[in-house]
Parts: structure tokens; sequence; C-alpha cells
């Protein structure tokens, strides 16, 4: 019970963080502004993200601890290359306060991406240590 | 699942603070770069003149005033103009100028942008007035901060008609 409530916590900080608010400020920015971004995909990769939580949030203390956090991992590296894709972001505009009005933004950001997608590598790793060692040791 | 509650290892404590000091280090520094980015564009106050044709060009005079709240200095920030016509032919050279933000001060003046039109462009420019279009200035704001990112903004901005309709009468 304590496993499945742990689950369920992690599962609704992450749907927070990566489901609501994400959804809720492009749906906000495409009505209100006439942004063109791709946010077809974003439902997918953000419960995606809220399963992995739970399986995470459920393996915490037991001997597949490693398990959640390489799958965890693995799910954040699978966001992170798809929602980012490759470091460049790009958002047009065809109305800015009710004017219609052109604008495009490009961000490159290619150097802090692949620093950012160090931290789910680390984390694959340390779930493998993680299995490695609770499932060795006496 | 069996709840097994063991040590953790060296390598696991280390992998782990080796993870969250990276992310918080990551969540910090794009902190800084959006107050910068955000700050500047939010503080940022700028009025142009209307468009002058000057000889076979056309001068734009801009006063700016734009204040960096933050610590990631925007140097420089390119500002660069140029006209096309609404299907997206160039009518003039590009214009670029430099404006130097360094962190946490607020830089101001008086920017000049002096297009040269391209040739067959006033032409272009009268065929234009005559089925009641108008050009479009493309302004493009472009910098990097710390070399970490990249950004460049371009604004699609229809031309106040008048002056620039007065060039249709000299061909440069």
């Amino acid at each position: 019970m304590e496993k499945i409530a742990s689950g369920v916590i992690d599962a609704l900080i992450t749907s927070i963080f990566f489901l609501i608010i994400p959804s809720f400020l492009l749906l906000l920015l495409e009505n209100n502004l006439g942004v063109t971004f791709p946010i077809s995909y974003l439902p997918q990769l953000g419960i995606m993200m809220v399963v992995a939580a739970f399986f995470s949030g459920l393996s915490k203390g037991s001997r597949f601890e490693g398990a959640g956090v390489i799958l965890w991992s693995v799910v954040s590296l699978v966001y992170l290359l798809l929602f980012f894709s490759g470091g460049e972001f790009s958002v047009s505009f065809s109305t800015f306060a009710g004017e219609t009005v052109g604008m495009n933004l490009n961000i490159d950001f290619s150097l802090l991406f692949y620093i950012m997608l160090l931290v789910p590598i680390i984390g694959i790793v340390r779930g493998v240590v993680m299995l490695h060692s609770r499932n060795t040791s006496k | 699942m069996t709840v097994v509650r063991k040590k953790r290892s060296r390598s696991e404590r280390y992998l782990r603070i080796v993870q969250v000091t990276l992310t918080s280090l990551i969540i910090l520094l794009l902190a800084l770069i959006v107050l910068s980015a955000l700050g500047s564009l939010y503080t940022a106050k700028i009025h142009s003149a209307p468009a002058v044709p000057s000889g076979s060009g056309i001068t734009i005079q801009t006063q700016y005033s734009i204040t960096n709240p933050g610590p990631v200095p925007l140097s420089p920030l390119i500002i660069t103009l140029k006209m096309v016509t609404p299907d997206g032919t160039q009518l003039t050279t590009n214009s670029s100028n430099y404006v130097f933000i360094q962190p946490f001060s607020t830089s101001n003046g008086t920017l000049m942008f002096n297009m040269s039109l391209l040739p067959g462009a006033a032409q272009k420019l009268e065929a234009l007035f005559k089925n009641n279009q108008q050009p479009i200035i493309i302004a493009q704001v472009s910098s990097s901060m710390l070399g970490l990112v990249h950004f460049q903004l371009s604004l699609y901005l229809p031309v106040l008609s008048a002056p620039i309709s007065a060039y249709s009468i000299q061909r440069g």
C-alpha cells in the first residue's frame, strides 16, 4: 500500500510538470498569440512520463529500484530528444495583441541540449549500478 | 515485490550527487538566461521615426532603451532591418546595428538604419503602390548568451505607407 501511494504521489507531481503545465501554457499561447507549435505529441509524452514516474515510485526501496531509475531515465531521454529536437526551438506568431504581424523566434541551444542529455544518461548508469549492487550483494 | 533496504554503494552515491548537481546547474543557468532575455524584451522601448527616402536608399532612425535585469550579458545584440515585398522579394540591402548590453545595466541611444535599394527595387515599389500594397520591413534581433544559447527574433512589420509612397517619384 505504501509503495502504491509512493507511485501515485510521484505520478501526480510528474503530471503537474510534464503534462498539465506544458499543455496549458502551450494551448494558451496557441489560442492567444497564434503560435504554430507542434504540440500534437505533447500529451503522449506527458502520459509516458507519468507512467514511468508511477513505476519508479512503486519500485522505491525494493531490489528493483534500479529498474525504476532506468525506466524513468530512458523516458526522460526520449522526452528531451523529441521535445527539444536537437536543441532548436522555433515559434511563429501570426497575430500579436490583435494586430496582424509576423513574428518568428528561433532559439538554438545545441550545447546546452547535449549537457541536458547527460542527466538521464547518468541516471541510466546509476540505475544499472543500483540493480547490480542490490542483486549481487548478500 | 520484496522490500530490501540496503546501504547505497559509493558509486551509486557519487552518481546521484553528480546528477543532482548537474540538474541544479542547468536549471540555474536556464533561469538566469530566461531572466536576462525576457527581462530585456520586457523593458525594451523602441521608437522608430517613419522611413525617409534618402538618395538611392531609405533611412530609418530608431531611439531605443533596453535594460538587462539579469546577470547574462547580451553582447552584442544585433538588430538588422531589410525591406521586402509581400511575396518575400528583397528590395533593400540589410542594415545592421550592434548594441552592447552588460549585466544589470541599461543601454540607450539612437540607431540609424541606412538601406540601399537593390536594382529594380524602385519599379517593384511603384508596382506595389499601384496595387494598393505595401512593402514589409523585416526586423531581426539576434544575440548569443555565453555562447550557450543563440536566439533570433524576426518581426515582419508593415511599413507606414505615406513616407515610403513618396519614394515612388524618386528612383534610385
